[in-house]
């Protein structure tokens, strides 16, 4: 069955297509047509945002964080399930280096594969603080 | 060669050669119905009817010139916007105006721009929001005219989108440079502490 875009609060227009990249801390406060997040990550180049499937009416957005089931892997949040990223802005990230305040590892394709990459021989922690390619905010 | 007879343009063609003789300039969209009875056709947010009205400096007190527009109602997000009627000296809705209203441009260097401002609602978080409170900073979306292009003015507060410019060419003729043609859906879109940004679609 079809949506119409800007129906209501869960189906907004340019923010049915658009998100910043969240972590462990971040979450969005969703208001009809204003959607603000706390903290993130944005993209360096572009307008800051990337680009997710508008099929699907979830509000949040591509999350990247340690796999809560196993806390060895990082992933993107339902990255096989459904297309939180644009798969070639996804694609994009693969060997960039993602730093916490405990350690650090450079990306790779693993961290699409739904279980995550095993980064379980570094000191990573939660949360990132920088990726290559993206601004903090 | 040759061409279909239309509206605004006459074409003749000879051993010559050919020429095209545009009478009335042609528009993104109609502004009046075919002849022969030509009727003026809206579409959301037109601005159209510059009418420069003289000054009286004979009378007491002594008024300015000035020039009033025409703009046709449109919707952002499904929500009239409202537009100030200097005669009521209120903030109407733009489907509902006070008969003998007045629409006044503010020129700068001969422009005027238009263009509709609208921010989030402080309470609900709304965009934008969806009751008018009258004050100066109100975020209920609004048809506001300035001298200067409201391009990167946006705010926390106002996202803007500029509907169309007005300049002054001079013996009481203007131009008017159309940018919107439709009624809009927008979203504001807020990361962390940074600025605020404003999309919008046309539908």
């Amino acid at each position: 069955m079809a949506v119409l875009i800007g129906d209501s609060v869960f189906y907004p227009t340019w923010g049915a297509f658009r998100r910043p990249i969240m972590t462990v801390d971040s979450f969005a406060t969703v208001d009809s047509h204003n959607i603000e997040w706390n903290s993130g990550f944005r993209t360096t180049e572009g307008n800051g945002f990337v680009s997710r499937d508008p099929s699907f009416p979830y509000t949040g957005g591509p999350t990247l964080l340690l796999n809560p089931s196993l806390g060895t892997h990082f992933f993107l949040a339902g990255a096989t399930s459904h297309i939180q990223m644009n798969q070639e802005e996804a694609d994009e990230l693969i060997g960039s280096v993602v730093t916490s305040a405990t350690g650090s590892f450079t990306l790779t394709v693993d961290y699409l594969d739904g279980t995550g990459q095993d980064i379980s021989s570094t000191t990573y922690s939660d949360p990132p603080l920088t990726i290559d390619k993206l601004t903090p905010f | 060669m040759a061409f279909q007879p239309g509206v605004g343009y006459t074409f003749t063609a000879s051993s010559q050669g050919e020429t095209i003789n545009v009478i009335q300039p042609w528009n993104a969209f109609p502004i009046y119905t075919p002849e022969p009875d030509p009727v003026f056709v809206c579409a959301p947010f037109k601005v159209h009817d510059i009418v420069e009205v003289p000054g009286n400096p004979d009378a007491d007190p002594p008024t300015s010139s000035y020039v009033t527009y025409e703009i046709c109602p449109g919707t952002v997000n499904n929500i009239m916007p409202q537009v100030y009627n200097t005669v009521t000296e209120e903030w109407e809705y733009l489907d509902d105006l006070t008969a003998g209203y007045k629409l006044i441009l503010e020129f700068s260097s001969g422009v005027s721009w238009i263009a509709m401002r609208a921010g989030k609602d402080a309470a609900s978080g709304d965009f934008p929001a969806l009751t008018p409170d009258g004050t100066p900073d109100d975020p209920y979306p609004r048809i506001i005219s300035q001298g200067s292009d409201p391009a990167g003015s946006d705010s926390d507060l106002f996202g803007f989108v500029t509907i169309a410019k007005v300049t002054e060419v001079g013996g009481g003729v203007y131009t008017i440079d159309q940018y919107v043609t439709g009624s809009l859906w927008g979203d504001r879109l807020k990361l962390g502490s940074l600025t605020a940004k404003y999309y919008y679609a046309r539908i």
